[in-house]
């Protein structure tokens, strides 16, 4: 039997209105919320201390990226979702598979995508 | 006609002088094997044509042999030798010896010239290789002026793709907090007229801040333009009831951008609810820069309506303060004072941001 929690979203997103909006649209839909994280290190640092079900990250993170935080994620079964203006062609050949959300995003295909995501973990997550 | 007769078998070219004179007619202007010189001539005897030849560089070399009947004693071969004689031939001349003695000096001649051919055929050569190294060392040269062309043309191209790229991100990133802005401003202002006036002043304010920083090439806007940008179309009447304070700083336009924001929302809500709603309240803007690079901000109300603690936080002040923590590492604190708000305000300066990268992509 699994637990009756919500599911929870980490969101690493350094522009303050973003962060918000997908905070706002996340909390909503009826998900926790971890964050937003405005950097890698702020996003490692929450990863420290909590599981994340999924995580929804900007690639571009001012000065450095989200890729070295993705990958920690997908090692430790959470869900990665990038979210980014660029195209999958600038994300490592590692992670071209992982889903990713187009800027600007519409609600709904966000909310889809995590429900997606959501999906292959409870898939892939064996049962207690 | 006993010489001619002799030397004919030679198979070589003859030229026959009568007199001395004609002899150094005929050697002004072409080269010989050997001379066959007579000693006793009228006018020049051989003796003086030798001398001339001898005298001169271009005949000098010529193997001189005398031809002589008479003085066979040595005074004479003395003189002839010191005349510059190689060998003499007495009369009457014995065919045999005499072409067996100037074929000698043929061979030799001829040899001599092939000698030379050679010496001349191998600095031709060494000419020709020189000339081919030096074309090739040009050509190489050039080919490496071209490579260099077109590895700066292949950097340039590449430079443009990044910028249009890094541009494309842009768009789409400034079109998404567009998105965020009108989704939180529709959030906290259901009515349409609200939301339609809030939604486009917010829009107006971030416009501000965009073109002053494109006037300034998207490198640095210092604070005091930066407020009196935002906060200038709110103060149509009476300027002076906001005052700027604080030293010079240069702002990055990712600072620039958050605190045109925090500005508007500020003075947004002082003429809505505080300072700036009545004829006579004012507002002090004042900031430091410490040596830590922390800048500290302040806004501060003044003869407003007496305000109270409001019961939640709007978007407004949400808003502030995620600009400040969230977007450049810093902090807020609102305190709702009675005589007005006071925002206190910190932040770190950080001067390279990816802006100023792609302004200097613009300046190359």
């Amino acid at each position: 039997m699994t637990s009756r929690r919500s599911a929870r979203i980490l969101v690493v997103e350094d522009e303050a209105l973003i962060a918000m909006d997908l905070q706002a649209l996340l909390e909503e839909a009826g998900y926790d919320v971890l964050g937003p994280a405005n950097s890698s290190a702020a996003a490692l640092a929450i990863i420290d201390k909590e599981e994340p079900d999924v995580a929804l990250l900007d690639v571009n993170l001012g000065r450095s990226d989200a890729f070295g935080v993705a990958r920690i994620l997908t090692e430790r079964n959470t869900q990665v979702i990038f979210l980014t203006g660029h195209t999958a062609h600038k994300l490592p050949p590692a992670q071209r598979h992982l889903p990713l959300v187009s800027k600007p995003y519409l609600p709904q295909v966000l909310l889809q995508a995590v429900a997606r995501a959501l999906e292959q973990r409870q898939a892939s997550t064996p049962q207690a | 006609m006993a010489v001619w007769n002799a030397l004919e078998q030679l198979g070589q070219t003859l030229v026959v002088a009568n007199s001395g004179q004609e002899a150094l007619q005929h050697l002004l202007h072409n080269d010989f094997a050997v001379i066959l010189l007579d000693v006793n001539m009228p006018d020049m005897d051989g003796y003086e044509v030798a001398s001339y030849v001898r005298a001169r560089k271009r005949t000098r070399h010529i193997p001189i042999v005398f031809l002589t009947a008479l003085y066979r004693d040595d005074t004479h071969l003395l003189q002839a030798y010191s005349a510059g004689a190689v060998d003499m031939v007495f009369k009457p001349v014995d065919p045999l010896i005499l072409r067996s003695k100037v074929q000698v000096f043929v061979d030799l001649y001829l040899k001599q010239a092939e000698i030379a051919r050679e010496a001349e055929l191998r600095h031709r050569l060494q000419e020709e290789n020189f000339r081919v190294r030096a074309e090739k060392l040009s050509t190489e040269q050039a080919l490496r002026r071209s490579q260099e062309h077109q590895e700066a043309m292949a950097r340039a191209e590449a430079h443009q793709r990044t910028l249009i790229e890094e541009l494309n991100h842009r768009v789409k990133n400034m079109l998404t907090v567009v998105n965020a802005m009108a989704r939180q401003t529709l959030a906290s202002n259901p009515a349409p007229e609200d939301f339609s006036d809030k939604f486009v002043r917010r829009i107006d304010a971030l416009g501000r801040t965009h073109a002053l920083l494109s006037r300034e090439q998207w490198g640095t806007v210092q604070m005091a333009d930066i407020a009196r940008e935002s906060l200038e179309h709110f103060l149509v009447e009476d300027k002076k009831r906001v005052m700027l304070e604080g030293p010079p700083v240069a702002l990055d336009p990712k600072t620039a951008v958050a605190l045109g924001i925090v500005f508007h929302e500020l003075a947004t809500n002082a003429v809505k609810h505080g300072a700036l709603s009545n004829d006579s309240g004012t507002v002090s803007v004042s900031w430091t820069f410490n040596g830590d690079e922390t800048v500290e901000l302040q806004w501060q109300e003044d003869g407003g309506p007496e305000v109270r603690q409001p019961s939640r936080a709007g978007f407004g002040s949400r808003l502030i303060k995620l600009e400040l923590t969230h977007e450049l590492n810093g902090g807020a604190e609102l305190i709702y004072e009675k005589s007005g708000l006071r925002v206190a305000m910190e932040f770190p300066l950080i001067n390279a941001s990816p802006s100023a990268q792609l302004k200097q992509g613009i300046a190359q």
